[in-house]
């Protein structure tokens, strides 16, 4: 078993399998060996690795993708189709899926983090920018002369 | 004010201002009245107010811009490192396929214009801008600056109106619909399309185009593209395309390029083209030749050793062979496929191309043809040949029939085990027929192809067998049983929505019948049965032996536990 403390001084023991799932950690535990030392996760909240050892659990048992899958990966299209799991699992509030994704960056989780991209991807996707900067809480801050660069852009895509 | 010497100007009265004044003194040195003088310090001072007013707006506006830049920082989707963002931007890149969206929804257009941070990391992945088609054709100068040395693909495809409006989906694209009238090659410029396109050249990687018309093969000659890799033309409906015979460069002037995929559909390249050879995925959809024969679609994969994905779809050919005879003297060998698909050939074709290739025991095979008495027999390898040529047949452990009755199909899949990798998919189409689902013609088919599924592919060692939607009044006891009979290493039978009582008086054992020797268990889920047909297959074998699992299915009653367990003991 592995013993993980968040930022707000919370543990959790989880099965090394299922704390493995994390590169991050995968790597501490193997420098450090056997050890009953608590692993210290900084950048995590109790709230946000409870659901990040959610998807791990969950997934303890398929193959971590190697490094061929990852190279493989990068050069073929990539979809935004996530399997049925994990859609009903990332379906939380904005605030929790980002605070999802920033961990499953800093633990080096790239499934989740995949599936994290995938969902925001998913919300831009048909939408307009002042369509999106409503959906995110945005506010167009371009300068003047931005301003007339896009334009001149969006001229030339209706100049057809 | 004005000064009383009549030569100088401050810019505030500095007896009732806190700011400094400063003074204008321009001389009147061409000594010109001082009337028009004074107008022409006016027009000076005027020029430096409205500057100044421009300068101070601007300066206004960028602090505004700053002032914002820091309030978007608290939106929390600011926390996301931009490396993490710019993957999100590449996962957006597939709402490029909705056509009919206006571009200013799609990206990397949309996100490039959210904000100043978006902007950046968007105009800062070289790969957000790699794929032109007609919709941002007329930004194809800024995509070519944007995406840097990346390879691009150019794709000038027309859909049709009903194209799904989601982005959900990511399936082959090649597999949407498409309709007939999308980029008017009538009404475009065509060739301006290419124009800024062309001095990149060296950069294209994949080309799709469709709408090609005859004409077009005549002005649209493209220079050599050394690293094009992928190639997909598609129909133009023009019929010229089909009555004259296409160059076998085209669409390229000369020089043509080594491509490991080429797909084509309604557009006859001459087999003679050398695109036809290395390749790695072929894909050839509703073409006629009728000039060509079977023999031509094996050289094609002979000269493609390292083959991995092949469709041959509605090729219609002018010569057909001995449907006894294979082509080749020796078999080809075909290391790399992993997949094969065959859908509505001639069976004879087929049957020639199956029985000249050797693939590898993980390829997946699928076949889709019209239904005809025996379409198993004419379409698969003679039973001599069959495990050499296709040995994944053989890597078969679970085995599903089933029926849909909507489409007037029947489909047979197999796979490495249950929930593993698909081997093989048979689809069988039968006449549509409004009473499909009581009797012929997809009943008699469903007979035929259980009745002669053993002869045409025998001894699989198939160890779990599944019915789905099948029943009674579609498929015989007698087709039952040839059918299960014919694989002697089943552990499992399943039947899932099957009203079928009688399949399982056949896995009774009686005197003179004794099918699946090996059986392990027998799953019932959603499908009919009584009690009783279970108490003789129970009392005809080994009950210890034997599990049977039974979920929502009719039939049973409080008593229907209790009962076989007692049998069991």
């Amino acid at each position: 078993m592995v013993n993980l403390v968040t930022s707000d001084n919370e543990s959790f023991t989880v099965e090394k399998a299922v704390a493995s799932r994390s590169v991050l950690i995968k790597n501490m535990l193997e420098d450090v060996g056997e050890s009953d030392q608590p692993i210290p996760l900084p950048n995590v909240t109790a709230s946000v690795l409870k659901k990040v050892l959610e998807y791990c659990d969950h997934h303890k048992n398929e193959p971590m993708p190697t490094s061929e899958d990852l190279a493989a990966e990068d050069t073929r299209k990539r979809t935004t189709d996530i399997g049925e799991w994990d859609q009903k699992f990332i379906q939380v509030d904005q605030e929790m899926l980002f605070e999802i994704i920033l961990a499953a960056n800093y633990l080096d989780i790239k499934p989740l983090l995949d599936v994290g991209c995938k969902t925001v991807a998913n919300m831009i996707k048909g939408k307009t920018p002042e369509e999106i900067r409503k959906l995110f809480n945005i506010v167009n801050d371009f300068t003047p002369e931005e301003e007339a660069q896009i334009k001149k852009e969006n001229e030339w895509a209706e100049d057809r | 004010m004005w000064h009383t010497d009549d030569r100088s100007f401050t810019t505030h009265d500095s007896a009732h201002s806190p700011c400094p004044a400063i003074a204008f003194h321009i001389p009147n040195t061409d000594a010109c009245d001082p009337v028009s003088h004074r107008d022409k310090e006016l027009e000076i001072i005027a020029v430096a107010c409205t500057y100044a007013v421009s300068v101070v707006t601007a300066y206004a506006t960028s602090l505004i811009s700053i002032a914002r830049t820091h309030r978007n920082h608290m939106s929390p989707i600011y926390r996301i490192p931009e490396e993490v963002l710019s993957i999100i931007f590449e996962f957006t890149k597939s709402s490029l396929r909705n056509p009919s969206r206006p571009l200013s929804t799609k990206a990397p257009v949309n996100i490039s214009q959210v904000s100043r941070r978006w902007r950046g990391v968007a105009l800062n992945n070289p790969m957000l801008w790699t794929a032109i088609d007609a919709s941002n054709a007329p930004l194809a100068h800024l995509y070519m600056e944007r995406s840097r040395s990346c390879p691009l693909h150019i794709e000038l495809r027309n859909y049709s109106e009903d194209y799904p409006s989601s982005d959900a989906s990511d399936e082959d694209r090649h597999e949407l619909a498409m309709g007939d009238a999308a980029y008017d090659t009538q009404s475009e410029d065509y060739q301006g399309f290419f124009r800024p396109l062309l001095p990149h050249i060296e950069r294209w990687r994949g080309l799709s185009l469709e709408g090609l018309f005859y004409e077009d093969f005549e002005t649209l000659k493209l220079p050599h593209a050394p690293n094009l890799d992928c190639l997909r033309l598609f129909t133009s409906g023009d019929t010229a395309l089909s009555l004259e015979s296409l160059p076998p460069h085209a669409p390229f002037d000369q020089r043509l390029p080594k491509l490991s995929i080429l797909e084509l559909e309604d557009f006859e390249l001459p087999f003679t083209s050398s695109m036809f050879i290395g390749l790695k995925e072929l894909y050839l959809h509703y073409l006629t030749y009728p000039d060509g024969a079977p023999q031509d679609l094996l050289d094609i994969i002979v000269a493609c050793p390292l083959l991995e994905k092949v469709k041959f779809e509605h090729i219609q050919l002018g010569e057909q062979p001995d449907p006894v005879l294979r082509l080749y003297s020796k078999s080809i060998l075909c290391p790399n496929l992993r997949s094969m698909e065959l859908y509505f050939m001639e069976p004879s074709t087929a049957r020639s191309i199956l029985s000249s290739i050797v693939i590898p025991p993980t390829a997946r095979l699928a076949i889709w043809m019209y239904h005809h008495d025996n379409c198993l027999g004419d379409i698969l390898p003679p039973a001599a040949l069959l495990a050499q040529c296709l040995p994944n047949l053989f890597a078969m452990r679970a085995l599903c029939f089933e029926i849909r009755p909507i489409f007037s199909q029947i489909w047979i899949t197999g796979k490495t085990c249950e929930g593993g990798i698909e081997l093989l998919q048979l689809q069988l189409q039968c006449p549509y027929s409004s009473f499909t689902y009581m009797h012929t013609p997809l009943s008699g088919a469903a007979e035929d192809v259980a009745s002669n599924f053993g002869r045409a592919l025998p001894n699989l060692p198939v160890h779990t067998l599944s019915f789905l939607a099948v029943h009674s009044y579609q498929l015989s006891e007698r087709a039952f049983s040839e059918f299960v009979g014919s694989m002697s290493a089943i552990t499992l039978v399943s039947l899932n929505e099957c009203d079928a009582p009688t399949f399982l008086e056949m896995l009774a054992v009686t005197t003179t019948r004794h099918l699946c020797p090996s059986l392990q268990a027998l799953h019932l889920r959603l499908s009919y049965f009584r009690t009783p047909l279970l108490d003789d297959i129970i009392k005809s074998r080994q009950p210890q032996n034997l599990c049977i699992r039974i979920t929502s299915s009719s039939g049973t009653d409080e008593y229907t536990p209790s009962g076989l367990e007692s049998l069991a003991e």
